[in-house]
C-alpha cells in the first residue's frame, strides 16, 4: 500500500536540508570570490562577508576568520557547521532521496573534515565541495518521483537562495527569477505557504522597488521571507 | 579473489560514501563510527549451508511454537520439559502478552542466529535473537559495493546473491499486514547504535521510516500522522524499539520512543508488529539449554543442530560440576547482551573465581556455563598482512508465509588477537559472507 502522508517533521527535515545545502554552496560561491580578491590584498570581500553574517566578533583577523567561517564547528556560520546541518536532515530521510543522493552529502562532509584536518586555507581545494552540492541536486531531480518531496526540498533550497543574495546585493533578476520559481513550489504545496506573507513579499520584489542597500527594506524583506514557511 | 582482497581500502571507502556506521556511547558522547570491513569473505559450501538451512529453519520454527504455546497453553511446562521458574522468572517473559495470538501466529519474523564453527568443522548455535536482531544491512551492502569493486570475483565465484534480504523482509511484511495499512519501520532514532540499519532498511523495503511521535493509536487502530491532520492506517509496524519501550502505557510510563495504547491494536489483531512482543523469554540465556528439547517436542524431530554444551547450576549434577570445573568453563549472565557479562574461567584470579562461585550459588538461575569451543580462526588482513582472529556468524532467519534463511549472514570478527568478543560495539570488524551455489 502506497503512503501518501508526508510526518511534518519529514517535511521539515526535506526543508532544511534544502536550506543548508544551498547555504554552503552559496558560500562557497562568495568566498571564492572573496578569496579572489584576496590575491590581489583587497580583504574588503571578507570584511562584508562577515560583517553582513553578523559573525565580525568572532574572530581576530583575515587569516582566522578564513579558517574560521570553513572549518569552526562551534561557529553556526561555518561552512562546515552548515554542512552537519544539511547531513543531520539528509541522513534522516535516507528512504526518501536514496542512498546515492545521501552519498554526496556524505562525501562533502569527507572532503571538508579532511581539509579541516590539515587547515587548508585555499578554499578551491573545495571545489570537490561545490561539485558534490550540484551531484546532490541532479540526484535529487533523477531519483525522487514523489512531487511533494521534491518540493519541501526545493522551497528550502530557493527560500535559502534568495535570503543570500538578498543579504549580499545581488541584482534584482537574481533574486526575482527564483522567486518565480517559489512562487509555482507555492502552487504545488499551498498549506505550507503563509498566503500573506507571500503577497507582502511580491509587492516588494519589483524592479523599481528592489533596494538591498536600504537597510530597513532589506531587513523586513528578509523577515517575510524566514516566515513564509507555516509547517 | 585476489583482487577483491586487495580492493578492501576502496569498498571501504564506498562504505564511507554511503554513510555506513554505527553509533556507540561512551562516556556519555555519542559517535558515529565506521563498521570496519574485511575483505576476505567466510565462505560457506553448499554442503555445509544445506545443512545450516535446514537446522535454522528447525530451530526457529521450534522457537515459534515455543513462544505460541509459552502464552497460550503451556504445555511444554505441564510436560515437566522446562521448569516453570525458567518461564516465569525470565526477564524477557511478559505477562502482558498472556492470551495474545499476533498476527499470522509469527512471534520471531526475523531471527538471528549465532553461530561459530569449531576447529572440528562442527557448527554450533552461540545464541538465538529473537527481540531485535540487527546487522543484516552490512553484508548487504558491502556485497552490492564489492560487486561494484571487484566484478571479475563475482564472475569467477559462484556465489549466492545475497540484496534479496529486503526482498525477503518486504514479503513477509506484506504477508501479515495483510493489506491493512501501510508498512512502517519503527526507529528510535539518529542516536540508536544500528540507525543506519533502520534508514537503510526503510529505502530497501519501500517502508515508511517512522520516528516516536510519527504514529498514534486511535479506536485501537494505528495511524501514520501527516501534515494537515492527514494520516494513514499502518497494517504493519517493524519496531526497531525494545519491548518494555514500546507502548508507555502498558510498559514504561516514561518511554517517549514507543506509541501509547499500542498494545491494545496489537491485541486486537488489528497491526502486526514485527518482531512479536514478549519474545524474549525464548532467547533468554537460561532457556537456550532447552531449544534441542523443544524440538524434539514441538516438532518431534531430532535437533539437526548443536548447542554449545551447556550446563545449568539450576541442576543438581550441572552444579556440581561448574563448580568443579569453573577454570575450563566460560560463565554468562543470562542477563546480559552485547558481548557483556561474559567471563572466561581461564582468565579469573583464584579470588574472582571464589567470587564467581559464591554468586552461582547464592543466583543459581541467573547463570549459564558453557565448554569452551575452539572456534575456527578466520583470516583477515591487519595492515598488509593476514593473520588469523575469532570469528562468528550471524544467520537470518525470516518467517512469513514460510520460513526461509537469507543466504548470507553477518560474520562478525574480533580484532584483538587474544580476544573470543566479536562485538561491533566492542572493535570487532565484519566479512561479507558467501554461500555457494556449487
Amino acid at each position: 500500500m502506497m503512503c501518501f502522508a508526508i510526518s511534518p517533521n519529514k517535511a521539515n527535515r526535506l526543508y532544511w536540508l534544502g536550506r543548508y545545502t544551498e547555504r554552503v554552496y552559496t558560500s562557497l560561491h562568495i568566498l571564492r570570490k572573496c578569496y579572489d580578491q584576496m590575491i590581489d590584498g583587497n580583504a574588503d570581500g571578507y570584511i562584508n562577508y562577515y560583517n553582513t553574517m553578523n559573525i565580525n566578533s568572532m574572530y581576530d583577523d583575515i587569516p582566522e576568520f578564513t579558517s574560521g567561517l570553513m572549518y569552526d564547528k562551534n561557529n553556526p556560520a561555518s561552512l562546515i557547521s552548515s554542512l552537519e546541518a544539511a547531513n543531520d536532515n539528509a541522513i534522516l530521510l535516507r528512504e526518501e532521496i536514496m542512498s546515492e543522493t545521501l552519498s554526496y552529502i556524505q562525501m562533502s562532509r569527507v572532503r571538508i573534515n579532511n581539509a579541516a584536518e590539515k587547515t587548508e586555507s585555499n578554499i578551491t581545494n573545495l571545489q570537490p565541495v561545490t561539485d558534490y552540492l550540484l551531484a546532490f541536486w541532479g540526484s535529487v531531480d533523477e531519483r525522487i518521483f514523489d512531487e511533494r518531496i521534491r518540493n519541501f526540498l526545493e522551497a528550502g533550497r530557493l527560500i535559502e537562495y534568495i535570503d543570500m543574495h538578498i543579504r549580499f546585493d545581488y541584482n534584482f533578476f537574481r533574486v526575482s527569477e527564483a522567486f518565480d520559481k517559489l512562487c509555482k513550489c507555492s502552487k504545488i504545496e499551498e498549506g505550507m505557504f503563509d498566503s500573506t506573507k507571500m503577497i507582502k513579499i511580491e509587492s516588494m520584489l519589483t524592479a523599481d522597488s528592489y533596494d538591498p542597500k536600504d537597510v530597513t527594506y532589506k531587513y523586513t524583506l528578509l523577515k517575510y521571507l524566514n516566515e513564509l514557511i507555516t509547517v | 579473489m585476489d583482487a577483491l582482497v586487495e580492493s578492501r581500502d576502496t569498498v571501504n571507502k564506498w562504505l564511507e560514501r554511503f554513510g555506513v556506521r554505527f553509533g556507540v556511547f561512551k562516556n556519555g558522547v555519542f559517535n558515529e563510527q565506521l563498521f570496519p570491513f574485511d575483505s576476505i569473505p567466510r565462505v560457506i559450501s553448499k554442503s555445509d549451508w544445506d545443512y545450516l538451512e535446514k537446522g535454522l529453519k528447525q530451530r526457529v520454527d521450534a522457537l515459534n511454537k515455543f513462544l505460541y504455546d509459552i502464552y497460550h497453553e503451556k504445555k511444554i511446562v505441564k510436560s515437566g520439559i522446562i521448569p516453570k521458574e525458567f518461564i516465569y522468572s525470565s526477564k524477557g517473559y511478559m505477562p502482558e502478552c498472556e492470551g495474545i495470538t499476533p498476527a499470522r501466529n509469527i512471534y520471531s519474523h526475523i531471527s538471528g542466529i549465532d553461530l561459530v564453527q569449531g576447529k572440528n568443522g562442527r557448527w554450533y548455535i552461540l545464541e538465538d535473537n529473537l527481540r531485535i536482531p540487527s546487522g543484516a544491512s552490512y553484508p548487504m551492502i558491502a556485497r552490492t559495493v564489492s560487486r561494484k569493486v571487484s566484478p571479475e570475483t563475482f564472475i569467477n565465484n559462484n556465489v549466492a546473491d545475497n540484496r534479496n534480504y529486503s526482498h525477503l523482509i518486504r514479503e513477509m511484511m506484506e504477508y501479515v499486514n495483510d493489506e491493512r495499512g501501510i508498512s512502517v519501520i519503527l526507529t528510535p532514532g539518529r542516536y540508536n547504535s544500528a540507525f543506519f540499519e533502520h534508514s537503510y532498511l526503510a529505502e530497501k523495503t519501500g517502508a515508511i521510516l517512522a520516528f516516536p511521535g510519527d504514529l498514534i493509536v486511535e479506536d485501537d487502530n494505528v495511524y501514520y500522522q501527516g501534515l494537515y491532520k492527514q494520516r494513514q492506517r499502518v497494517g504493519a509496524i517493524y519496531r526497531r524499539v525494545s519491548d518494555e519501550y514500546l507502548d508507555p502505557l502498558t510498559f514504561e510510563p516514561s518511554s517517549l520512543l514507543g506509541v501509547p495504547n499500542l498494545m491494545q491494536a496489537y491485541k486486537k489483531g488489528n497491526v502486526a508488529i514485527v518482531n512479536g512482543l514478549g519474545n524474549g523469554v525464548a532467547d533468554d540465556k537460561g532457556i537456550y539449554y532447552f531449544v534441542p528439547k523443544m524440538i524434539e517436542f514441538y516438532l518431534n524431530e531430532e535437533p539437526i543442530l548443536d548447542n554449545a554444551p551447556t550446563y545449568l547450576p539450576y541442576f543438581e549434577d550441572d552444579y556440581k560440576f561448574i563448580l568443579e570445573n569453573i577454570e575450563k568453563l566460560v560463565i554468562k549472565d543470562v542477563s546480559e547482551a552485547g558481548g557483556y557479562g561474559v567471563m572466561f574461567g581461564r582468565d579469573l584470579s583464584p579470588e574472582k573465581l571464589e567470587e564467581m562461585k559464591e554468586l552461582i550459588i547464592s543466583e543459581p538461575r541467573r547463570w549459564i556455563a558453557q565448554e569452551v569451543i575452539d572456534f575456527k580462526d578466520l583470516e583477515i588482513l591487519e595492515g598488509e598482512e593476514r593473520v588469523e582472529r575469532k570469528a562468528d556468524l550471524r544467520a537470518f532467519v525470516i518467517t512469513g508465509k514460510t520460513t526461509k534463511v537469507w543466504k548470507s549472514g553477518l560474520t562478525r570478527f574480533s580484532r584483538n588477537p587474544n580476544s573470543f568478543i566479536v562485538n561491533s560495539s566492542q572493535g570487532g570488524g565484519f566479512k561479507d559472507t558467501w554461500i555457494m551455489e556449487n
